[in-house]
């Protein structure tokens, strides 16, 4: 197991009184995944990564990456993680190559081995000329790269990345899903924090679902949305003149998993399990049936049907504020400070 | 530590070189305080020869140097957080002392090579000193950075925000530039403001690096002026240090 976390709990000192980050998480990633923190702005998720990378200090439980526990041998957790922060955590103030140079140094390789490193990953994640560039002038899709890089540069065996698209234009944020799931193709483990729906679906292997301070729900997101029960759905459209012809109608019914059968308009509706393995079938039947399909579209429950079926409140609604305010959560690094004095 | 340290220092150096702001700003100004201000205090006709203001004005300058160029890092500190730089490099296994020192010495050798321009342009305008003297006054220069910039590390990781930051320093740097007699001796100056002084520790830095100036270095202003920074040093690197462990365990 590469990550391990056990009643992790954190409460925080805001002016409004005490606030409950986490209460209580227990979590296991094994390795070579990549696991997906999911929850809206505020759930908790920030909070939990910074206790896994050392960070913050729990108020209560323990958690190991890679075997070494976070609290006590962190230097030995350090060695082993990579972390890109919401903020990136680029030097702006510098060229992309020497903030990629100091944090190969600090991870203890020589002048060398940086060299030869810094020349792959600019490879890797097509930098090349943009590394001698100051790095205010880089797109937020470039400096995102970079700050990948730069989690990436001593071989990490876990990639922590706290909210990785956010703010990025599709198209970017696009291109850094294919990154990260390259690093996965490399035998890493990813922990990934996103308040974006598509984004955990798209790409993590396997799903926590977090909100106020509480795992709600945890597994793959298909299972997780096998198990909130909702239905695929797949629309026919069909030629003219075979609307509401039901000659297929007690097959279609009879297919595994079809829950409910009926027509719109031209459109055949057949609300089903596993939508995928019955399309197949389905179109058998009404080629057999003699109905012209013009088209099929299938559509799966989102993650959205599991987040209000077990929060009972729509996410949509609970994530609309799609960017928070950048830089240090204050009431969240007073207290953690206030708490660690007398540790 | 000693391999992360000077790879810290030397990173921090190059910033400091590559910003032009700090370029110019950082170097041009001290020099501009001693071209337009030293034919000010020939004018002022003070009776005094010309190498004695210098041995006044030069301390001042230098000074007011010190603060000036190392009460604003915390400024720049803030901005790192804000990118998750300070996190991002309390992630790798460096220790936290090294990654400390690295960035407050290098604040201190970007202020020791300010001060050696403004003894060497004040050297051509006449200001002469025993090297010996110059080397105490750096020697004061560097106790002076360590303990500003670490009052303003300090500030920046207890306040947080660049707002708050920018009003204290605003609020601190008048009374503590007027109460130290930078400019204008506080001999000037009535009982009270005298007395002001006394608690002031820039004053005790000024007094100090004018005895140097005039190569009296046995000084009781001497004594009391490392004493003092000392004291201060010691007092605001702790309070840095700790500002700094609560921030990044």
């Amino acid at each position: 197991m590469e990550i391990e976390a056990e009643g992790i709990r954190k409460t925080y000192l805001s002016k409004a009184g005490p606030v409950e980050a986490l209460a209580g998480v227990d979590l296991v990633v094994p390795s070579g995944k990549i696991f997906g923190f999911l929850g809206p702005n505020g759930a908790g998720k920030t909070t939990l990564t910074r206790i896994l990378t050392t960070l913050s200090r729990p108020d209560a439980g323990r958690a190991r990456i890679a075997g070494f526990d976070v609290a006590t041998q962190a230097q030995e957790v350090r060695r082993r993680i990579g972390y890109v922060s919401q903020a990136g955590g680029v030097d702006s103030g510098m060229s992309g190559r020497a903030n990629l140079v100091l944090q190969a140094r600090l991870q203890g390789m020589s002048k060398s081995d940086t060299v030869a490193r810094v020349g792959e990953l600019s490879d890797r994640f097509g930098l090349g000329e943009l590394l001698d560039r100051a790095v205010k002038t880089l797109s937020g899709g470039q400096n995102r790269r970079l700050a990948l890089a730069m989690g990436l540069v001593h071989r990490p065996s876990v990639m922590f990345l706290d909210e990785p698209t956010l703010g990025l234009d599709p198209r970017a944020r696009v291109d850094l899903w294919q990154e990260i799931s390259a690093l996965r193709a490399d035998g890493s483990t990813v922990f990934l924090t996103t308040h974006y729906l598509e984004e955990a679906d798209a790409l993590c292997d396997e799903l926590a679902i977090i909100d106020n301070g509480t795992i709600v729900s945890q597994g793959s997101p298909a299972a997780l949305k096998r198990e909130v029960g909702s239905d695929d759905v797949i629309s026919v459209t069909v030629g003219a003149g075979h609307a509401r012809a039901d000659g297929a109608r007690t097959e279609i019914e009879a297919l595994a998993g079809a829950n409910r059968v009926w027509w719109e308009g031209d459109v055949l509706r057949v609300s089903i399990a596993d939508g995928g393995e019955a399309l197949p079938h389905l179109l058998r039947l009404l080629d057999a049936a003699g109905i012209e399909v013009r088209s099929v579209t299938l559509s799966a429950p989102g993650l959205d049907d599991v987040f209000l079926q077990k929060t009972g409140r729509s996410f949509s609604a609970e994530g609309a504020s799609e960017q928070k305010p950048k830089g240090p959560d204050k009431a969240d690094e007073k207290t953690d400070a206030g708490q660690l004095q007398g540790a | 530590m000693m391999r992360e340290t000077s790879i810290i220092f030397g990173y921090e150096l190059k910033r400091m070189v590559r910003n032009p702001v700090w370029v110019i700003i950082g170097l041009l100004q001290p020099v501009l305080w001693l071209l337009l201000f030293v034919p000010l205090l020939e004018e002022l006709n003070t009776g005094a020869p010309k190498s004695a203001d210098l041995k006044t004005f030069v301390p001042g300058v230098l000074t007011m140097l010190a603060i000036m160029s190392t009460l604003l890092v915390g400024y720049v500190f803030l901005g790192s957080m804000r990118d998750g730089v300070v996190e991002r490099l309390a992630v790798t296994p460096v220790s936290r002392l090294a990654l400390a020192l690295g960035r407050i010495l290098a604040d201190v050798a970007g202020l020791v090579a300010q001060s050696l321009l403004v003894v060497s342009v004040a050297y051509l305008m006449g200001f002469r000193t025993d090297p010996s003297s110059v080397l105490l006054i750096l020697a004061l220069m560097v106790l002076l950075g360590l303990s500003v910039a670490s009052l303003s590390y300090a500030l920046a990781l207890n306040l947080r925000e660049e707002a708050s930051f920018s009003s204290i320093i605003n609020f601190l740097t008048l009374p503590l530039l007027l109460l130290s007699g930078m400019l204008v001796p506080l001999s000037f100056a009535p009982g009270w403001m005298q007395a002001a002084g006394n608690a002031n520790p820039l004053h005790h830095a000024v007094e100090a690096v004018r005895a140097l100036a005039v190569d009296d270095r046995g000084a009781t202003d001497v004594v009391t002026g490392f004493l003092v920074l000392a004291g201060l040093t010691a007092l605001t690197l702790t309070w840095a240090a700790r500002s700094y462990r609560r921030a990044v365990p």
